[in-house]
This record gives C-alpha cells, sequence and structure tokens, in this order.
C-alpha cells in the first residue's frame, strides 16, 4: 500500500495545500489508521462517528469523512449495523460493542487545541481576537471577502467564522444584512455583568458539587502566590481570571447557561487592553475578592461563595466601566484587513 | 537644572499656568518651577500616557481618569495646612447641604480615595486633588447678537443653535465638554431631552451627534476651539457673535475694547472645579516640593491672580486678602464696581458702576445645572465626536 496520506490529499482536492495546513478529517484519519495498524483497537471492533468526533473534541464531518477513507483504503468494513468495524478481512467476525476508549483509543493530548481545529477553527481565533481588540475603540463593518482573502479560505469557512462571532455576540447584521462589530460601550459592560451577577453564581453552586479539595487548593495557592508577589503579570491575573470565572463555572453541567455567561465575558478584554496600555492596574482588592469566592468553596459555603462571587462581579463591573473611560485617550488602533471602522 | 534646587514640573493648560503665578511661587518657595501648557485634552493625555513627564498635574475634572489609570498618587490631607478652610461648595459643589446641586462630577463626587481603590465622596485621609480655581461658564455674546436676537428674547443655550446667528456661532473643540454644552443648547432648543446631563446614554448621544453633523454641514458654525486664545481669535477674526466661552477669553476681549457679555441661561449654567494632583512618578525627593506648592496655592495669592481673570478659589477668604476691596466686591460679590477693575496686565476690563453678569459668587455658582463630568460612554463619545468635527 502506498502512502495513505498522500492518496487522500490527491483524492479530497484540497482548497489550500499548505504544508502546514493538516485538514482535520487527514487528522483522524492518520490516527484511526494508527491506531488499527498499531493493533491498539481489536478487530471487529464497532466504530462510531460520534463516539470518535467526541473523543477527538473535533466535529462529526471530518470523522465521516476520515471513516470512509479508511473504508476505500481497507482499514475498515462495513457491515449490517451502524457505523464502521476494525478490519477488513473476516466478514464471519461478531460486532464488538464496547467503548471505544475502553477497547483502547486515546486521541493525542492537546489535539482539540492545536493540530485538529477545522480551518474555521484554526482561522477563527484569530478574527475573535482581531474584533474584541477593536470594538472598544468604535463600530466596524467585518468584511467577509476580506476574509477569504486574508485567511485563503472559502466563503463557506468564512462564513463558519462568521456564525461563531455571532453566537459569542461579538458580532450582528444590520438591517441591510452588514455584519458589524462594536461598539463595546459602558452599556455593554453593563449588561454583559447584569448576565453574569445573575448566572455564574449559580454555576458556581453547581460546580462545587463536583469540584475536588485539591482542584481548590491549586487555585488558592495561586492567588496566595499572585497576592505575595505584589505585582503580578498580565499572565498571572488571566491565569486567576481563568480558574475562577472559566474552569470552576465548567464544572456545571448546565452547558446552555455556559455559553451565555462565556458571550458575557467579553468586556473582560478592556481590563486586557488596559494593562497593556498603562501598565498593570492595581489588582489588590480583585485578588482579595477572588480570595474570598475560594476559600468559602475551600470550607464547603458553596452559597456564601456564591454571594461573594456576585459582590466580586459587581466591584468588577464599576472597575471595567472605569478603565473603559480611560481607553478613550488612546487613539483608534490599526485595525485587521478584515475590519472597517464605521465610526 | 541648577545644582541643589529642586525643580518642580507641572502640567496643565494655558488659562491656568500664570507666568506670574510660576515666578511668584519659585521665589516664595525657593524652587524651580516649570511649567508645560497645553489645551486641555492634549494635557490629559499626557498625564495619564507619560506620567513620568511631569509631578504636578494642574487640571479640572480629569482627576477621575489619572486616578484609573495610576498616572497620579493620593495626596495626604493632613500634609495640606489649610484643608480645614477649603470651602463647602469646592467639596460637595453646594454652598448649603438643602440646595439643590447640579448633575455631572459635582466637586467631591470624585475626590477621596475609598477602601475599593476608586475615588468617591465619602470622606477619607486621602484625596485625588487639592482643589483649587472653579467657576459656572455659559455662551458669552456680542451687542450685535442681542439685536439679530431682539432685547426681549431670554438668554438660553439654545442660542448656539439659533439660525438667526447662522454662521456666527463657535463652539469648543473639547469632547467632554462640548457634548455637555451641546446637549444643553440642544435641550433648550427644543431638539431633544436628555435624562441625565452629566451622563448621557448611547442613544442620546447618537441623537446629538447627529443633530450637530447636520448643523455642520449647514455651516452653522464658524469654528471650534480648543483654548481660550482661539475664542478670542474667532470673534476678533471670524466675525463670531456667540460662543461658548471662558472667563480668561471674556475678560481679554473686554481688556480689548469688546463689549463680549456672559448670558445667564434659563437652563443653568456649566460647572467646573480643578485641582492639583501629584503624580505617581513623582521623585520621592520632589514630592516634599509638590505639597509646598499646594500648600502656597491655598495662601491665596495664586487664587487672587486667577480672580482678575473671573475664576474663583477654593479659600476664598485667604484670596480676598490679595484683592482690593473693589476687587473682591466686583469679582466675588457681584456689585457695581467702585472704581476701573483691571486685568493681571493693567487693562481694563469693567468700567466704574459696571456688574458681573449673573451677579455673585453664590449667585453664579447656584445656578449650575451640571458640572463637568467624564461620562461612562466617555470613550463613545469622543470617538463619536471626533466623527462630527471631521464631519
Amino acid at each position: 500500500m502506498s502512502e495513505p496520506l498522500n492518496r487522500i490529499d490527491d483524492a479530497a482536492g484540497l482548497e489550500s495545500r499548505h504544508a502546514d495546513d493538516q485538514r482535520p478529517y487527514q487528522i483522524a484519519y492518520d490516527i484511526l489508521r494508527q491506531h488499527i495498524v498499531g493493533k491498539q483497537l481489536p478487530p471487529g471492533l464497532v466504530l462510531l462517528e460520534s463516539r470518535i468526533a467526541e473523543l477527538m473534541d473535533i466535529s462529526r464531518a471530518p470523522v465521516r469523512r476520515a471513516l470512509e477513507l479508511l473504508h476505500r483504503d481497507g482499514f475498515v468494513r462495513r457491515f449490517e449495523g451502524r457505523g464502521y468495524l476494525v478490519g477488513a478481512d473476516d466478514p464471519t467476525q461478531t460486532p464488538l460493542r464496547i467503548d471505544l476508549r475502553e477497547a483502547g483509543f486515546t486521541a493525542p493530548a492537546g489535539m482539540s487545541e492545536s493540530i485538529g481545529l477545522f480551518t474555521w477553527e484554526r482561522i477563527y481565533r484569530e478574527v475573535e481576537t482581531a474584533v474584541g481588540r477593536t470594538i472598544p475603540f468604535g463600530t466596524y463593518r467585518v468584511i467577509e471577502a476580506a476574509i477569504t482573502a486574508r485567511f485563503g479560505v472559502s466563503r463557506t469557512v468564512a462564513r463558519e467564522v462568521l456564525s461563531r462571532l455571532r453566537d459569542r455576540g461579538l458580532i450582528q447584521k444590520n438591517r441591510w444584512s452588514t455584519w458589524l462589530a462594536g461598539p463595546l460601550t459602558a452599556q455593554t459592560v453593563d449588561e454583559c455583568f447584569a448576565i453574569r451577577i445573575l448566572l455564574e453564581p449559580q454555576a458556581l453552586q453547581e460546580a462545587a458539587r463536583s469540584c475536588s479539595p485539591t482542584e481548590l487548593a491549586v487555585m488558592h495557592e495561586r492567588l496566595t502566590a499572585a497576592v505575595a508577589s505584589g505585582t503580578p503579570s498580565r499572565g498571572d491575573i488571566d491565569r486567576l481570571e481563568d480558574d475562577l470565572h472559566r474552569s470552576l463555572m465548567r464544572m456545571s453541567s448546565n452547558q446552555r447557561m455556559l455559553n451565555v455567561i462565556e458571550e458575557s465575558q467579553m468586556p473582560m478584554v478592556i481590563n486586557q487592553l488596559f494593562d497593556e496600555h498603562f501598565g498593570p492596574a492595581d489588582h489588590r482588592v480583585m485578588l482579595s475578592e477572588h480570595r474570598m469566592v475560594i476559600e468559602h468553596l475551600r470550607l464547603g459555603n458553596a452559597a456564601v461563595a456564591a454571594t461573594a462571587l456576585a459582590a466580586h462581579l459587581d466591584a468588577a463591573r464599576r472597575r471595567t466601566k472605569a478603565r473603559l473611560k480611560v481607553l478613550a485617550v488612546i487613539p483608534s488602533p490599526e485595525t485587521a484587513p478584515f475590519l472597517e471602522r464605521i465610526h | 537644572m541648577r545644582t541643589g534646587v529642586t525643580e518642580l514640573r507641572v502640567l496643565g493648560t494655558k488659562e491656568q499656568l500664570l507666568d506670574s503665578i510660576r515666578e511668584r511661587a519659585e521665589s516664595d518657595l525657593g524652587i524651580r518651577v516649570h511649567y508645560t501648557a497645553l489645551d486641555g485634552m492634549s494635557a490629559l493625555q499626557r498625564a495619564i500616557l507619560h506620567p513620568d513627564t511631569f509631578d504636578v498635574y494642574d487640571q479640572w475634572h480629569t482627576s477621575d481618569l489619572a486616578w484609573t489609570a495610576r498616572a497620579i498618587q493620593p495626596i495626604a490631607i493632613e500634609r495640606i495646612e489649610r484643608w480645614d478652610e477649603i470651602g463647602t461648595l469646592s467639596l460637595t459643589g453646594r454652598f448649603d447641604s438643602w440646595s439643590k446641586g447640579g448633575q455631572g462630577d459635582s466637586p467631591g463626587r470624585q475626590l477621596w480615595s475609598q477602601p475599593n481603590g476608586m475615588l468617591g465622596n465619602s470622606p477619607s485621609e486621602y484625596v485625588s486633588m487639592v482643589p483649587t480655581v472653579h467657576n459656572a461658564d455659559s455662551p458669552g455674546f456680542l451687542p450685535e447678537a442681542r439685536r439679530l436676537l431682539g432685547s426681549s428674547e431670554p438668554e438660553s443655550w439654545a442660542w448656539l443653535f439659533d439660525e438667526r446667528l447662522h454662521g456666527r456661532v463657535a463652539i469648543m473643540a473639547d469632547p467632554s465638554l462640548g457634548v455637555i454644552e451641546c446637549a444643553m443648547a440642544a435641550q433648550a432648543a427644543g431638539l431633544a431631552t436628555f435624562s441625565d446631563l452629566g451622563n448621557l446614554t448611547i442613544t442620546e448621544i447618537d441623537t446629538l451627534i447627529d443633530i450637530l453633523i447636520e448643523k455642520k454641514k449647514s455651516q452653522h458654525f464658524a469654528g471650534f476651539w480648543s483654548t481660550f486664545e482661539d475664542a478670542v481669535q474667532l470673534v476678533e477674526r471670524d466675525d463670531v457673535l456667540v460662543q461658548s466661552i471662558w472667563s480668561p477669553a471674556v475678560t481679554a476681549l473686554r481688556a480689548r475694547g469688546w463689549e463680549m457679555a456672559v448670558s445667564n441661561p434659563a437652563e443653568g449654567s456649566r460647572g467646573w472645579h480643578s485641582g492639583l494632583c501629584l503624580s505617581s512618578r513623582a521623585d520621592p525627593k520632589v514630592v516634599d516640593a509638590a505639597y509646598a506648592y499646594f500648600n502656597w496655592w491655598l495662601e491665596g495669592w495664586a487664587g487672587a491672580q486667577l480672580a482678575r481673570q473671573g475664576y474663583y478659589m477654593s479659600v476664598p477668604e485667604r484670596t480676598r486678602a490679595h484683592l482690593s476691596d473693589a476687587e473682591w466686591s466686583y469679582w466675588y460679590l457681584g456689585l457695581p464696581a467702585r472704581e476701573d477693575i483691571r486685568d493681571n496686565e493693567g487693562k481694563v476690563v469693567a468700567r466704574v458702576g459696571q456688574k458681573r453678569d449673573g451677579g455673585s459668587y453664590r449667585d453664579r455658582l447656584s445656578r449650575i445645572a451640571v458640572w463637568n463630568s467624564f461620562m461612562d460612554e466617555h470613550n463613545y463619545l469622543v470617538r463619536r465626536w471626533n466623527e462630527f468635527l471631521a464631519s
């Protein structure tokens, strides 16, 4: 058998042939093939698209494509039921229905973080960062064609990116169907924090049930170290914000609520821009508020921790608004090629 | 810098950084004082982005932003000798606890350092600034404007938008003050209403900027000024009849023979209050000199210099000691001039018998509708205002 990856590449008629631009289905193909060839997966194992997608933390489309190609290349075969069976040569073998992970499948660590991302996911981060960092400075038109040109992707991919940005609350369409970003105003800050004050304490109480004492101890240690350092770096602050407002929240199982919370955390970019332009703000009060929440969680007082979190968010709302005002002295920054200033 | 002599770098605006004050401070304090005089917005930008380039920031109502950006540091009240003599108005925005007070960032609202690290109106041991001069501003006009508008027309901010004065109106270029004045004008002219003139919403800002862009495109405005000198030029060179105006421009024009009057609008005036801030980067050796400068300011001599261009000082009684009785009566009491009233250069700004427009200190400062403010939407407002200026 010749080198399978080359063959799929040829067969797929790729839009982009950048050396580092390996497509998600290629990666999924490669990983599954290695598992099969290396006999990490038993013959006859039922391979289901949804479970593979879940374990690889990517969507189902590239998995479906990878399975089709594995079938074409003789690594898997079809059978009466749903999915494919590992191995091509034993039609009498009974389908083995056990969980993929139990059967020995392991997705490479960090796959979804880097190599496993779809094209849209890879460029999404860059577009999202550019939009987030620009909207405190005005209202901008987001140009689909310029995204296509900038990243060398199809309009479908550009539209996928735009639709995700809309889901995150970063852009919206006006009545002439133009995509608009911003402005990020004090009103936006107030609205986002009003949502966070309602939902984050609720998510925290749910998270408290599944959060381990060790995880809390680690977070507490990081906080203590930041306080002791006197002037924690922006990276330290981002990490602490992540601990409380992302990692802990995600221990809640209510995905709908988490989506809304994440969308409402968008004004955090103001604090990052502020620190970049004016040096680190005085984070002492913020650190003590965080510590109050974590300490109550460690003591098992989830309700009190939730109240402390609400108080912290209200104070953060006022700080964020004060910092947004100061951004007025900064000239509007140069924008990404796919953003056009309206006002 | 001469060896052994401390140099104090003061950043501020042209209206307040007078050479006479600098020279007197140098001689009284035995230090060198270096002034950097810019327009208000440029001074704010310098203060926030380059706090290492000044020791003292002489400013109006920007301490809120400078504090958030950590460009200034807390000032210890115990080191301010005359703190207890500072007038109630300078600490609360009102002469009496029962008076109404204006909207916006009235004095005191952003003065004291609070336990949460922000500024507020609850007294504490530290302040963001030492309160100094203040005033109530309203549009200035020439007799020709009154002739065009008719003698019975009540004085109003609406004059800034009045079509009968088309092409002969000027407003200031500063966004934070300009927006407040234009909002007062638009409301007085019945073009829009604003729920809080000191804190406009996004929708209100958009409404106002749309009105302004339309006015500008129709060439209603003859110009936009940044310093009082620009405002003087707009009258002398560009035939402006009505404009938002600061007191130093009024006295300068009067000294040159123009009959510039200050209106007493039915809607009230726009108030402002200045103060001296201490840079967060000031060298500890210079901090003592800065405190000496603050204390020197509250002795009254500097306040008297600025009284002669129409400003009031936070320690009126100390200021009085450095004014003649005739000056005190004219500038602070609003009484008819008993003798010709002169500016700091000796030029006459009011003849015998003339009264200050608007009356006494108490009368004028009691009619403030809104104080200078950095609104919640300041960032949005500045960018939309710039769009208006560029339209």
